[in-house]
């Protein structure tokens, strides 16, 4: 047996390493990371036609007798391909229809704007499919702009597909002729085409073909109509280099860009010299900057003298104008290509119908209100149902395992393992209808309204509209939340929406109410959780006052809100269960994880020293717990066992809930003994401290991550501390003068 | 005229963009640009409006509304 380790081998020697290694031995154990797991499978397929076996970190082969290397015809040949486009073109439906929706879900290297790729086989070929961010443009306005960018030209994949909603091509073409001027070897995919057949508006594919020389073909991915068409274009187009193409600018600005280009040829940059020169003109921050740090001061002189030069001929800014030439040159396409125009009358749709009401001045804010507490209505009854059953499975898989393995082996299994991984997955239903009703919510394009509608209220706190919607997939969980800030262009709007994303309560603090609603509160409890949520809002909103008055860097004006509403549509089920399962399954992995290993510290922290009663007197967990207890008297429920569920919370929000369950071994005997320990009152104020006390580690994490600073992620950590055992506190003792 | 003052269901040209470098890039990337013919969905008199440009909405505050200005086709 032989062992390579891949992870330390350069990424453009992987395949030689593999080939060397193939040829040598007859069992082999590859180490490999998550992302080449995720190839592993057709690396050694196209290699030597079959397939080792996966497990963990390792991919382990046998090769002995047996492997014979396939002739470099027999071989799949791989396509790299990218799929760009705007916001809401039907990029992501596209890519599931092309993959299936067996997606590999990371990040781009250095940032974390979420990267997806994909893979299918089609006719003998391999498609690599990487869904670039949806971005308007490729001037490096946003981060996601410059991902796509530097995707494009760094990783050069072999065919970029382009899609484009084919309702409004004289619009939506630009990002297309952004992506030709870069150099790309683009497809043209004129999406939902189901929609302008109904609308009874015909494309001539064959002269738009002509006219713009790229491949074009009409899909609609929503039905998967026209996706073979486009595989196999993409496969034609594979094997061909993409023609020169050049928009005319008009006399003036070409002589500018060639006497730009001139200079930039000389730089030997990745990218095409000619779009250099163009967006250099259009002041593309970017560019600028890396010529100042290559110290070419001179052309950047260049490009200022140009530019004044421009702009004093046409009375105003360059950039608008070579714009406009593109939209001039769009325009003149689409024209040629297209029967007939929609007129105003026939665009009043349903979904301008639905605006009217959903986003009324009155209207729009008690009804955004009413969605969320149906949501959270639903997520709790029918949720409920299925939650009772895997209790009920787990409560009897522990008295199973602690009936038949003896010894502390057993404990550690039925009690510890079980009982604690058990009481969070119980949740598991749940938490699956909320990402479900949140899809829903999503895909159907009311979730855009929502930062529409909340956009005035939240200028009133100092935030832009943008901000809102972090907030609601908060509600799923903080950290994509707080990766979702990156849309926000302006860095103070953003840091102060990183740091009040903590208190919007995630699904991880579900169980917690979950378990307290249903032994406290019965009778009303979607109303409890709904005033938690509430809580949480509310304590965000009051934190970004706060901060935005007495923090000097947060202190400004609020960016202005300009965003796309998508139309309304029935989202499909397979895209909302796609992406229900891609959240869900990830709070499944945190259960068997980190979950199991915390639980598995407290079982052990709660057995010893043996001489003890196992989560008793004289415990290790026992003097943890004491020593926090007294701090948490004010709140109302100052003994150790909440103290430890609190402290090992930090780990994740469940754990809180997996602690109790290990401590009292399973959610049966958990239920008898809350009743004991809390009344309504302090159950309530624990909830709320569960809520606000701190951020989970992934969440303070990934803080870090967007904040770039310590600083910033230990104020938002000791601010939450500190908030939370002040609102729990708060909380009790008014409630005591009271009750 | 800024398109704030717009009513609704009304349809405007615009002239001139009045913002700031860079919001003027990104409205013109998003194809709210010169000479673009934009229908006023709603415009309720607070917070921001609705417009429409060839079958896509968007959404805009009413600050960047009062820097864009038009002409009343119909």
């Amino acid at each position: 047996m032989i062992k390579i380790d891949l992870r330390k081998i350069e990424r453009k020697n992987i395949i030689n390493v593999i080939e060397k290694t193939l040829k040598k031995d007859e069992e082999i154990d590859f180490v490999i990371n998550d992302e080449l797991s995720f190839h592993m499978d057709f690396i050694i397929e196209t290699l030597i036609g079959r397939r080792g076996v996966l497990k963990d970190n390792h991919y382990i082969l046998k090769t002995k007798g047996e492997c014979k290397m396939l002739s470099t015809q027999e071989k799949i040949k791989t396509i790299k391909v990218a799929l760009a486009g705007s916001p809401n073109s039907g990029k992501s439906t596209l890519f599931n229809a092309l993959t299936g929706g067996h997606a590999h879900v990371g990040n781009w290297p250095g940032v974390t704007v979420e990267k997806k790729e994909g893979e299918l086989i089609y006719e003998g070929y391999r498609f690599i499919i990487t869904d670039l961010p949806g971005t308007y443009s490729l001037t490096s306005y946003s981060i996601d702009e410059k991902v796509a960018r530097d995707f494009i030209v760094k990783e050069k994949p072999d065919v970029v597909v382009s899609v484009v909603d084919a309702t409004n091509i004289e619009k939506n073409l630009y990002l297309t002729i952004s992506l030709l001027e870069l150099g790309a070897n683009v497809v043209l995919d004129l999406n939902m085409v189901d929609i302008l057949r109904a609308k009874n508006v015909k494309i001539d594919k064959e002269k738009l073909q002509k006219l713009i020389g790229v491949p074009v073909v009409l899909t609609a991915a929503v039905n998967g109509e026209g996706v073979t068409e486009l595989k196999e274009a993409v496969i034609k187009a594979s094997k061909t280099k993409p023609k020169e193409f050049k928009i005319d600018y008009g006399k003036e600005i070409e002589e500018a860009i060639t006497v730009i280009e001139n200079e930039v040829k000389k730089l030997n940059i990745d990218f095409p010299s000619r779009f250099i020169a163009i967006k250099l003109l259009e002041g593309d921050g970017e560019f600028i900057k890396m010529l100042q740090q290559r110290g070419e001061e001179k052309i950047i002189a260049l490009v200022t003298k140009e530019s004044a030069k421009l702009e004093n001929k046409f009375g105003y800014d360059i950039e608008t104008e070579i714009i406009e030439r593109r939209y001039g040159f769009i325009e003149s396409i689409a024209l040629k290509c297209i029967s007939k125009r929609l007129s105003a009358e026939e665009k009043l749709s349903v979904s301008d119908k639905i605006d009217r009401v959903v986003t009324n001045k009155w209207l729009g804010i008690p009804l955004f209100a009413l969605v969320m507490w149906g949501t959270f209505q639903l997520t709790f009854t029918v949720g409920g149902i299925f939650a009772d059953w895997i209790d009920q499975f787990f409560g009897w898989l522990s008295a199973l395992a602690t009936a038949h393995i003896t010894g502390w082996l057993g404990s550690l299994i039925g009690d510890g393992i079980i009982g604690g991984v058990g009481t969070v997955l119980v949740f598991l239903p749940n938490i699956m209808i909320l990402f479900l009703l949140l899809a829903f919510l999503e895909d159907s394009g009311y979730m855009a309204r929502a930062a529409f509608i909340m956009d005035r209220a939240m200028h009133a706190i100092g935030l832009p509209g943008k901000s809102f919607i972090p907030m609601i997939i908060g509600f799923g969980c903080n950290v994509p939340a707080i990766m979702s800030t990156r849309t926000i262009s302006s860095e103070r709007d953003r840091l102060l929406t990183i740091l009040i994303n903590p208190f919007v309560s995630c699904s991880a603090r579900l169980p917690v109410y979950l378990l307290f609603t249903s032994v406290f509160f019965k009778s009303n409890r979607g109303l409890v959780v709904f005033s938690l949520y509430a809580i949480g809002i509310l304590v965000a909103v009051l934190s970004a006052k706060l901060f935005k008055s007495t923090i000097p860097k947060l202190k400004g004006p609020v960016s202005p809100l300009v965003m796309e509403l998508p139309p309304y549509r029935w989202p499909t089920v397979k895209g909302i269960l796609i992406h229900m399962w891609e959240r869900s399954s990830a709070f499944v992995k945190k259960a068997g994880t980190i979950i199991v290993a915390g639980v598995i510290v407290i079982w052990f922290l709660a057995r010893f020293p043996l001489s003890a009663e196992y989560a008793g007197k004289g415990t290790y967990i026992w003097y943890l717990g004491r020593f926090f207890a007294p701090l948490l008297k004010p709140a109302g429920f100052g003994f150790w066992q909440a103290a430890v569920a609190l402290f090992f919370g930090i780990i994740a929000k469940e754990t809180v809930v997996g602690t109790m369950g290990t401590l009292f071994g399973g959610s049966d005997k958990l239920l008898g003994a809350l009743v004991h320990m809390f009344t309504p009152l302090s159950a309530y104020s624990f909830m709320i401290m569960s809520l606000l006390y701190i951020p989970c580690i992934a969440t303070i994490g990934v803080i870090y991550r967007e904040t770039n600073s310590w600083k910033w992620t230990a104020f938002s950590v000791a601010y939450s501390i500190l908030i939370g055992w002040g609102a729990a506190v708060l909380f009790y003792q008014i409630g005591q003068l009271i009750l | 005229m800024p398109i704030v003052y717009a009513k609704e269901g009304e349809e405007v040209e615009l002239v001139r963009l009045i913002a700031g470098r860079n919001l003027a890039r990104r409205l013109s990337e998003m194809g709210i640009n010169k000479g673009t013919r934009i229908r006023i969905v709603s415009n309720s008199g607070i917070g921001p409006i609705i417009i429409e440009i060839a079958g896509k909405r968007f959404g805009i505050g009413r600050g960047i509304a009062s820097k864009i200005l038009v002409n009343i086709i119909k």
